[in-house]
């Protein structure tokens, strides 16, 4: 077998969090990790959102390029109809299959977007919105689930999703409930643990990866339990003992990461990346209420579905859109939680009081312009720190699909797809939300030690996954590989080969030829400079 | 060839049997039984059950249409006998399901 490389998911993961714990002995395995090895921000996707952001680490492409931009997605452009987007709405080729192109065999457990499971050489356990109950269809090969189902502790209801407590993560608990939330993800990630070290003994492959999203979930629901800025605030003992209870939880998974570390040899280049970062969400603005007002949309009964107590930003309200709004006075309009997409209603046969195809740039630049305006009543800040048009952001063969605006919130958060009294209301305490910067670390006798490098992008994982197997990257992919994380002489050894061929075409990458420098000039020179620099050259 | 409305019916009776196993659900599985309010799945439960038919038939379906009806009914659920129904009257109505261009596996 060649050397293997493992991806470690850490979903949702910062150093804002992870690096308090390395320090205070939480995370001891990580801390010694990331000492001999390299780290360094890494650079989500907009919106920096779990599908979206681990389809492009996957794939190597942005959202415009693989056609994911949400959990859900519109059935068409310009369609009323949004569905549940799955792995056959991926529209570029993953590691995993490139890696089996390349007969490489790779194991993927708990990614979204893997439902129905791909047909790849190796394992696949879906994640993401795989219910537990349907679990076995979301395995490949489909025998895959009654081997893992006989595992000691196998608990089905536990380690796929639950759909009542992913919207705890993001709605909110009771007080009571927090430790009993806490202590299911805890032994959730065991779950995942067992599965990986069942595969990686029992049929191992050379490519594995895997999702702990644990992380995500108790920095939503848990922020100011983890958050050193709010340590000062916990003061009740039921307060203490949510933290130390999230405290376990990362105290289990240093565990589970050194057991992964382990297993995969001391050969193995560990890769460990989060989709995205994390801070705290201080409001929830409730942007089709601020349409309403506007005049961009109306509600078909006069006001809308409010929030109710478990529910704030609308997560599993998928659909209802459709028979809420009034089509007739509505213009733009948010259906989907978590992606902050806004969507024009173009004029067509089924839309005849949309915007006409004249009027849509104007209408656009405007709404742009107005949602920069809207602000924080008590605090007098600026809500939406970013609006972007899809043109901006999501070029690609996907473009059409795309939400028109995209809205990235001035303190990092999701906004709400509800109705409301105000367009702006505080959240207290915060809970914790998206942020840009995830998470790189890496390690293994072919990455350089101790070093902290400028931030990565997101889109140069899939890339560096590939030099890791010594297979070529293709040109196609818009990230690279770092090289700079890579220790020089292995770079001698075995340097950078790209190809020209796209990836996304089978046919065409078997008639890929291979650049036979494996750099450009650019990465050639940079190359020769860092080596200079090493000494390894003169 | 587009399968009968009998066959869609034991093809939905199928997987649910063998899904029902994992879940240790007991009760009965036919034509009348309601998918929340006998079998106790969830609304992501059906949703991910259509994307499922979906690729079993290599079929697109106007499932969001049909959910976003479900959703006003007075009391929204659905029979094992209303899915097959909704399976059989728009099977070989839309294209035939492909992955997008890229997904080689």
């Amino acid at each position: 077998m060649k050397r293997r490389t493992v991806l470690i998911g850490l979903d949702g993961a910062t150093f804002a969090v992870l690096d308090p714990l390395m320090q205070d002995g939480t995370m001891p395995f990580l801390q010694k990790f990331v000492a001999s090895g390299t780290r360094a921000l890494l650079r989500s996707t907009i919106p920096a959102l779990t599908p979206p952001a681990w389809t492009s680490m996957m794939t190597g492409r942005s959202p415009g390029h693989h056609g994911i931009f949400n959990f859900f997605g519109k059935e068409a452009a310009n369609s009323d109809h949004i569905r549940l987007l799955t792995s056959n709405d991926v529209g570029a080729e993953t590691v995993w299959s490139y890696a089996n192109r390349h007969d490489l065999r790779a194991t993927v457990l708990n990614f979204p977007l893997t439902f129905p499971a791909p047909h790849i050489d190796g394992h696949v356990v879906a994640g993401g919105w795989m219910p537990w109950r349907q679990l076995r269809l979301g395995c490949y090969p489909p025998e895959l689930y009654d081997r893992i189902k006989t595992l000691p502790g196998f608990n089905p209801r536990e380690i796929a999703m639950d759909m009542a407590h992913e919207e705890k993560a993001l709605e909110g608990v009771k007080q009571e409930e927090y430790e009993g939330w806490i202590e299911l993800h805890t032994r959730r990630e065991r779950h995942w643990f067992n599965v990986l070290r069942f595969l990686v003994q029992d049929d191992p492959t050379d490519l594995i990866t895997v999702l702990f999203d644990g992380v995500d979930k108790l920095q939503h629901l848990c922020w100011r339990f983890l958050d050193p800025a709010y340590a000062s605030t916990l003061i009740e003992p039921w307060e203490l003992r949510v933290r130390e209870q999230c405290l376990n939880y990362f105290v289990q998974l240093d565990g589970l990461i050194a057991g992964i570390v382990e297993l995969a040899g001391p050969d193995a280049t560990i890769v460990m990346t989060s989709d995205h970062g994390f801070g705290p969400q201080v409001r929830t603005f409730f942007v089709n209420t601020w349409l309403q007002q506007h005049g961009y949309l109306a509600w078909a009964d006069g006001q809308g579905p409010r929030p109710s107590e478990t529910s704030v930003l609308g997560m599993g309200q998928f659909a209802r859109h459709t028979y809420q709004l009034d089509w007739s006075h509505t213009r733009a309009y948010a259906a989907m939680p978590g992606g902050n997409g806004i969507e024009i209603v173009r004029a067509d046969d089924e839309h005849p009081h949309g915007v006409p195809a004249g009027e849509y740039d104007a209408l656009c630049a405007k709404l742009v312009e107005e949602l920069r305006q809207v602000k924080d009543p008590e605090t007098g800040e600026a809500v939406v720190a970013a609006a972007w048009r899809r043109d901006e952001v999501f070029v690609g063969a996907y473009h059409d699909i795309a939400p028109d605006i995209t809205l990235e919130l001035q303190d990092g958060g999701l906004f709400s797809i509800l109705a409301s009294e105000t367009v702006v209301t505080p959240r207290r305490p915060p809970t914790g939300t998206h942020a840009p910067d995830g998470i790189f670390i890496a390690g293994g006798p072919d990455i350089q030690r101790g070093i902290e490098l400028p931030e990565l992008s997101i889109l140069d994982i899939a890339p560096l996954l590939l030099y890791s197997l010594d297979l070529p990257v293709p040109s196609s992919l818009e990230g690279r590989v770092p090289t700079e994380a890579i220790e020089p002489s292995r770079l001698i050894r075995k340097p950078v080969q790209t190809v020209t061929a796209a990836p996304s075409t089978p046919a065409a990458a078997q008639t890929e030829h291979e650049d036979e420098s494996g750099l450009d000039e650019e990465d050639e020179a940079e190359l020769m400079r860092r080596l200079q620099a090493l000494g390894y050259v003169e | 060839m587009q399968p009968s409305r009998d066959q869609v019916l034991a093809d939905v009776l199928t997987i649910l049997r063998s899904l029902a196993d994992d879940w240790e659900y007991s009760g009965d599985l036919n034509e009348n039984t309601r998918l929340l309010a006998d079998m106790g799945l969830e609304s992501l439960d059906i949703v991910v059950l259509g994307a499922n038919v979906q690729a079993q038939y290599k079929q697109v379906l106007p499932f969001s249409e049909f959910f976003a009806e479900v959703g006003q009914r007075d009391l929204p659920d659905i029979t094992i006998g209303q899915w097959a129904d909704f399976i059989y009257a728009h099977l070989g109505a839309k294209p035939m399901l492909e992955p997008r261009e890229g997904v080689a596996a």
